[in-house]
């Protein structure tokens, strides 16, 4: 059986067992997509996923866990891995989604002031994330598990963690999909975290997100892979007029997977900052890809975007900056920088402009290199030991992005998972 | 008697990636507590000279030997040379993004410190004389917030060198130019900086070509150092000399 009709099977399966109303929205058209196109397998035309070899996606045949199943010493192993982030239950806003019961209102999510699920006519699902963008938006809109929630003034200031669990129970597809309407003039931070599997997994999260008039968002997503895992990851925002949206990504590849983030700014004088830094290892894969939509006039946009590569692995960087025709006074910038640790190590850097105003300025850069021989000569010349001086060097590089992180207990989290990494990283 | 602390023996050494030659059979003997001065014109080998003593590996050594105290230096790695106490004032001090000084030479001590059996120094006594020779040396702290030596001036990077050289106390010190791109005030700095560092063990190896920092820095030897060979030593007179006749007249 191809793993087109393997998960067409599973598609049915869930239509029969829950058919709601999100169902013309965005199920029924994923659906569609996906049986007819299935994953983004083509090389020819296919910009954003050529460069990566998709072939295991293609041969999986995951099922999703059972939702029943889905039991509470999950939600335990979560809470444990929290508080190695600092982040605990008792200080902290907490939503757990893939365990049982991972709706707004279930016991694992006091519903706090400020936050409440969606009424089904007014959730976002599909407005944002097209179900036919893409054959993996596809596949987690035919089968999602559905998270729907504002945010409004009452809970300014205040940070919300949400917390992928449910790995724990074996070989899985996990199709989270969280539609989020961030209400005018709130300011809040969205804390995205992904911890890595022992078990094999397709995870397939999409994050919709709104942004209503002068509403400020600080997203920070974490994303921690085995080489067990195969991660899909999705990020689609709609700005409004004055708002600001900062993303943040620390990314410790998993075996094969994307982070994949783009950006409407369809309101003018609004604002968006999109930092990562991805570490690739062994023989993972990872793609970058980011796109920012320029609709309105007068806003600003920038990506920048750093990457660490060692052994055998291969990153992908595809940015692209669209102003429209409208989208006068347009300040538009884009970063790439890649540090190769091996000799094997591959990058491909792909920026793209695709401007039709005529009065913007958009800048791109991209760069790929060895670790600066000068300056690790400098610092060996210090008494400093060789791998000890190269990963001060790769520390510094990576800090640029650690650093700019507001929430301190993210920062605190990916600056010590940061630590970890490096002496695993081979300097060849 | 005087005890040697640097030993080189018809030294050959050629540039690794093009194979050109810049050390012609360069013999130089620097004992404790002396300061030694080389100048010569541009392209002679005087930076060269001072790299590969510190191990850069950009340079390949054909023949001969270098001897620091007793030790063979040339089976040295880098990190090793400095932790036995040889330091370089670099000319052109690299930018390191994201790292920060303290943390910097923070390590650097501590690897020097147990490399000689040394304990590690706590946060504070480090601080302490971290503090105190930034003060000395007239580097303003704000500045030491930064990356190292990003957005420091040609002045702040050399400023820099000398404080890291008091910090690592080196038994030899080679400078690389330092007086170059410096005003007035810094100059006479460094040349303080290096005089309080001037005892009986301490030796020092400075690279010039001009006189003036040795107005404030006097050695006890100078070299003129011309297409790769020593061809003349001698006391202060030479610098004089040199001041007059250029480098000609020793061709």
């Amino acid at each position: 059986m191809s793993y087109i009709d393997h998960y067409k099977k599973l598609i049915e399966a869930e239509f029969k067992a829950n058919k709601n109303f999100y169902f013309m929205k965005a199920v029924a058209p994923g659906a569609d997509y996906f049986i007819e196109n299935g994953f983004p397998l083509k090389k020819k035309g296919n910009e954003r996923w050529k460069y990566l070899d998709l072939r295991n996606v293609a041969s999986s045949n995951f099922t999703k866990s059972i939702y029943e199943e889905r039991i509470s010493n999950d939600f335990d192993s979560v809470l444990e891995k929290l508080a190695s982030c600092g982040i605990n239950i008792v200080e902290d806003e907490i939503l757990i989604v893939g365990d049982y019961e991972n709706h707004l209102s279930g016991r694992n999510f006091i519903e706090p002031e400020g936050i409440g699920a969606s009424s089904p006519s007014k959730t976002i699902i599909g407005e944002i994330a097209d179900p036919e963008e893409d054959g993996f938006i596809a596949l987690n809109a035919a089968v999602a598990d559905i998270t729907s929630f504002w945010i409004d003034k009452n809970f300014s200031q205040k940070a919300l963690n949400i917390v992928f669990a449910g790995q724990s129970q074996g070989d899985r597809l996990s199709t989270e999909r969280i539609c989020i309407k961030i209400h005018a003039n709130t300011e809040v931070t969205i804390n995205e975290i992904h911890f890595d599997s022992d078990f094999n997994t397709l995870n397939i999260p999409v994050l919709e997100i709104y942004l209503d008039k002068d509403a400020k968002l600080i997203h920070n997503k974490v994303i921690l892979g085995s080489d067990k895992d195969m991660n899909f990851n999705f990020t689609r925002v709609f700005q409004e007029e004055g708002s600001y949206y900062e993303n943040t990504s620390f990314c410790s590849s998993p075996s094969i997977g994307s982070n994949d983030i783009k950006v409407i700014m369809a309101g003018q004088g609004s604002e968006c900052d999109l930092r990562g830094i991805y570490f690739t290892n062994n023989k993972a894969q990872f793609n970058t890809h980011v796109t920012v939509d320029h609709l309105a006039p007068n806003c600003k946009s920038n990506q920048f975007y750093k990457g660490v590569l060692s052994d055998e692995s291969k990153a992908v960087f595809s940015g692209k900056i669209f102003v429209e025709r409208d989208a006068q006074k347009t300040y538009a910038t884009q970063k790439d920088l890649n540090l190769l640790m091996s000799k094997g190590a591959e990058i491909d850097t792909k920026p793209s402009l695709e401007i039709y105003a005529d009065d913007v300025e958009c800048f791109h850069g991209a760069t790929a290199g060895h670790v600066d021989e000068s300056g690790l000569y400098y610092m060996m010349s210090r008494g400093i030991e060789k791998e000890i001086a190269t990963q001060m060097l790769v520390r510094g590089f990576a800090d640029e992005i650690i650093d700019s992180i507001s929430d301190d207990k993210i920062r605190k989290f990916v600056s010590n998972k940061t630590e970890l990494i490096l002496p695993s990283l081979s300097f060849k | 008697m005087d005890k040697k602390i640097l030993s080189i023996k018809n030294l050959e050494a050629s540039v690794s990636e093009t194979g050109e030659e810049i050390l012609r059979g360069l013999d130089l003997e620097i004992s404790e507590g002396e300061t030694h001065v080389i100048m010569g014109p541009n392209g002679g080998g005087k930076s060269t000279l001072v790299n590969v003593i510190a191990g850069r590996d950009s340079y390949e050594v054909g023949s001969g030997s270098i001897k620091f105290k007793s030790e063979n230096l040339l089976d040295m790695t880098i990190d090793e040379r400095a932790r036995k106490g040889i330091f370089l004032a670099f000319q052109y001090p690299s930018e390191i993004p994201g790292v920060r000084p303290w943390q910097f030479i923070k390590a650097a001590v501590d690897a020097k410190r147990k490399a000689n059996g040394d304990s590690e120094l706590s946060v504070r006594e480090f601080s302490k004389i971290y503090d105190g020779n930034l003060k000395e040396i007239n580097i303003s702290p704000d500045l030491m917030k930064r990356s190292l030596n990003e957005g420091f001036s040609g002045g702040e990077k050399k400023r820099n060198e000398i404080f890291q050289m008091m910090m690592l106390e080196p038994n030899l010190a080679l400078l690389d130019e330092t007086d170059s791109g410096l005003d007035v005030d810094a100059l006479k700095a460094v040349g303080d900086a290096v005089n309080n560092m001037r005892d009986s063990k301490r030796s020092f190896l400075i690279v010039t070509h001009y006189q003036r920092l040795l107005d404030h820095i006097k050695p006890d030897f100078v070299h003129v150092l011309i297409n790769g060979k020593i061809v003349e030593s001698g006391n202060y007179d030479l610098v004089k000399k040199i001041e007059t006749d250029g480098y000609e007249s020793f061709v």
